[in-house]
């Protein structure tokens, strides 16, 4: 319990200053023509009652663990596969998924195409930034400019060149993206956690600065790019099939290229230097060579991240390079896994559908009979309103993940090897 | 007579005012055991950070098989064959122990991004050889049990040997073993002491930090005394125990009426 005392008095703190703001409302005051504070009731029962599904699904987490605790049914169901099985079943699986996947383009609605399709390229992009703050501990909080620059190479291109198709776009962005990573990582090199942060911060906004006011980059209008260089309809698909299965292929690659270094002796040399440093050097790892390898590699795929989105949407404009979008895919990483590639995959995936979920969720309930009379009205007003409190339930999770699973949902998966060997 | 393995000359580290190191010569034979020893801040594990490029010292030079590498960063060296372990551990935690032995044999993987990628047989076959080799230095600390477990949750003695295992792994012609018996007790520092010697037996010099005298006089061919970083003797475990500049520096002066 002590340990918590701090925290708790935080949290009380914190409550005890807004708690009463949320009783109160401003008013107009014609009389006086100003505004005046008012009572308001009903405001602060409306928070409470939008908050409550998360308040539930808390409740049903906590049972979960605790329950667990209680009956161990975790391991009961692990125990039904035997220990030496496993390896072998989990690549069965992960072979599975690409037909899985790829066939989702034939039932998935153009709605439900074009939403995967962002999830795709988000998933892409955790991917990359795992590498440097996952793999190699370098903490880089500029990393949206990556994706801009990717986005705007592509959309500069077809600009410029009379053909320049999204595919030749591709290993453009990715070499040309590969060396802005390298030029950053230069003068980066000798900064260290909160440090480097800045730096890459102060790259990340001067970009997007340049971006929003150089005449060729459009400025705050953007591009908008030419029909005959983004994703057109062919092959008997329409155009949100053809997007979602080229970012799904582009995926599946990423995944493959970044696993492959990542179990190779880069690999291990990148999770050598974010263990520390001085060793990895004292027994011949090239420090220097290995981080700008991690950063020109993690650019190089947020430009071809960059170049899918523009591609998929046919416009690009200065808001890709926004630092809410590097926080974004920061705390994706987070939340999945620091140094877990599919950890990463999973927390794009969570933090990119449960807000869009929230918000379609209420009219699903509406439209079915059995729902509508199962819950009561209130929380289904709750959950289309708890989308607009997703930076507040972000904050929560990252705070209760941080005290509760500071290694992410799936964690490392060294630990878990070892679990099989002891 | 033959070039040392390891030559030192005039090698001075300063610290704003504080001089760490200053001026010290020092000849490592191959093959050989040398110590230094000294009292508590006498600039010995400076001594070697400036060898083992962590620092860059001020002035004089390293000739290591030699070559002059005095200033080149630790990497480099490790590829000219020197390796060392830390006073305060320094593995790598969160990764198993057989990978802090691959980590350190990074310098012998000639690395190229088309077979790495698709797993050629080549280098699947040299994937497995660094294993073996890897796992055979493990066997040779006596940890080859404990390959599959994270190395942050070894017991103390067990690091230790882990860190001497990733050093030899680097194929070093010189190891410098900074203080290996530190907090150790009397069985454990005869099972480094047995150690060390088994490693001089692979054909290594060793050069050894270590405040334990019993391991230092039993091993050592050559002795090095350092005091406030000013090198005070040097010579072999016998005449070191008589000189009188050593034992004033260890036990003060005696008080004569």
């Amino acid at each position: 319990m002590a340990r918590w005392r701090p925290y708790l008095l935080g949290l009380l703190g914190i409550a005890a200053i807004t708690f009463p703001f949320l009783w109160l409302k401003l008013a107009p005051d014609f009389d006086r023509n100003t505004m005046r504070v008012e009572w308001a009731p009903a405001h602060g029962l409306q928070f409470f009652s939008d908050l409550s599904p998360a308040f539930l699904v808390a409740l049903l987490i906590w049972l979960g663990s605790w329950s667990n605790r209680r009956w161990q049914w975790q391991a009961r169901i692990a125990s039904v596969i035997p220990a030496q099985r496993r390896p072998a079943l989990a690549r069965y699986a992960k072979c599975a998924v690409i037909p899985l996947v790829l066939s989702g383009a034939f039932f998935l609605s153009p709605g439900d195409l074009s939403l995967f399709t962002n999830v795709g390229i988000f998933m892409i992009l955790a991917l990359g930034l795992n590498i440097t703050v996952g793999m190699t501990g370098l903490l880089v909080l500029g990393y949206a400019a990556f994706y801009a620059f990717g986005a705007y190479v592509f959309a500069m291109g077809q600009q410029e060149l009379p053909w320049f198709p999204w595919w030749l776009a591709v290993p453009f962005a990715f070499l040309l993206g590969g060396g802005a990573g390298y030029l950053l990582g230069l003068p980066c090199l000798r900064l260290r956690g909160d440090y480097l942060a800045i730096v890459t911060l102060g790259f990340g906004e001067a970009f997007l600065q340049l971006i929003r006011n150089l005449p060729i980059t459009g400025a705050d209008q953007g591009i908008i790019l030419k029909t005959s260089a983004i994703f057109r309809p062919g092959l008997d698909l329409d155009k949100h099939q053809v997007a979602f299965v080229i970012t799904a292929v582009m995926l599946f690659v990423a995944v493959f290229l970044v696993e492959r270094i990542h179990r190779s002796p880069v690999g291990r040399a990148w999770i050598a230097i974010r263990e520390n440093e001085v060793a990895a050097a004292s027994v011949g790892v090239p420090v220097v060579q290995m981080k700008l390898l991690a950063f020109s590699l993690s650019a190089a795929i947020a430009a071809v991240a960059g170049v899918l989105y523009g591609a998929k949407d046919g416009f690009v404009s200065p808001a890709l390079g926004e630092f809410q979008l590097s926080i974004t895919v920061l705390a994706m990483v987070i939340l999945g896994g620091l140094g877990n590639s599919y950890g990463a995959l999973l927390g794009a995936a969570l933090l990119y559908l449960v807000p869009e979920y929230l918000k379609l969720l209420p009219s699903t309930i509406q439209q079915s009979p059995t729902l509508n009379a199962a819950i009561p009205s209130f929380m289904t007003d709750a959950l289309g309103n708890l989308a607009d409190y997703r930076f507040l339930l972000f904050g929560a999770v990252m705070v209760i993940m941080m005290l509760y699973r500071p290694q992410g949902l799936l964690g490392s998966s060294r630990r878990k090897e070892e679990m099989l060997h002891r | 007579m033959s070039t040392p393995l390891l030559e030192t000359q005039g090698l001075t580290k300063t610290f704003g005012g504080l001089k760490a190191v200053q001026g010290v010569d020092l000849r490592v034979e191959a093959n050989r055991i040398v110590s230094v020893i000294g009292p508590n801040g006498a600039g010995k594990t400076t001594f070697f950070n400036c060898l083992s490029g962590i620092y860059r010292p001020d002035a004089g030079t390293i000739t290591l098989a030699g070559r002059d590498v005095t200033g080149r960063p630790p990497h480099q060296l490790c590829r000219q064959g020197l390796a060392r372990t830390f006073q305060n551990i320094r593995l790598f935690p969160e990764m198993t122990v057989l990978e802090n032995v691959l980590v350190a044999q990074f310098r012998h993987r000639v690395l190229s991004p088309v077979p790495l990628l698709l797993r050629s047989p080549a280098y699947r076959e040299s994937e497995e050889k660094n294993c073996a080799e890897a796992l055979e230095f493990l066997d040779f600390v006596e940890l080859g049990a404990r390959a599959r477990n994270i190395a942050g949750n070894l017991a103390y003695g067990q690091q230790r040997r882990l860190e001497i295992a990733r050093a030899l792994a680097t194929q070093p012609k010189l190891l410098l073993l900074d203080e290996p018996a530190a907090g150790m007790n009397p069985q454990e520092t005869a099972g480094m002491i047995a150690l060390i010697s088994r490693i001089r037996e692979r054909g290594l010099a060793v050069l050894l930090i270590e405040h334990h005298m019993k391991l230092v006089m039993a091993i050592s061919d050559d002795i090095l005394v350092l005091d406030h970083g000013i090198p005070i003797a040097h010579g072999a475990p016998e005449a070191i125990r008589q000189d009188p500049a050593v034992i004033k520096a260890y036990l003060g002066e005696e008080i004569t009426a």
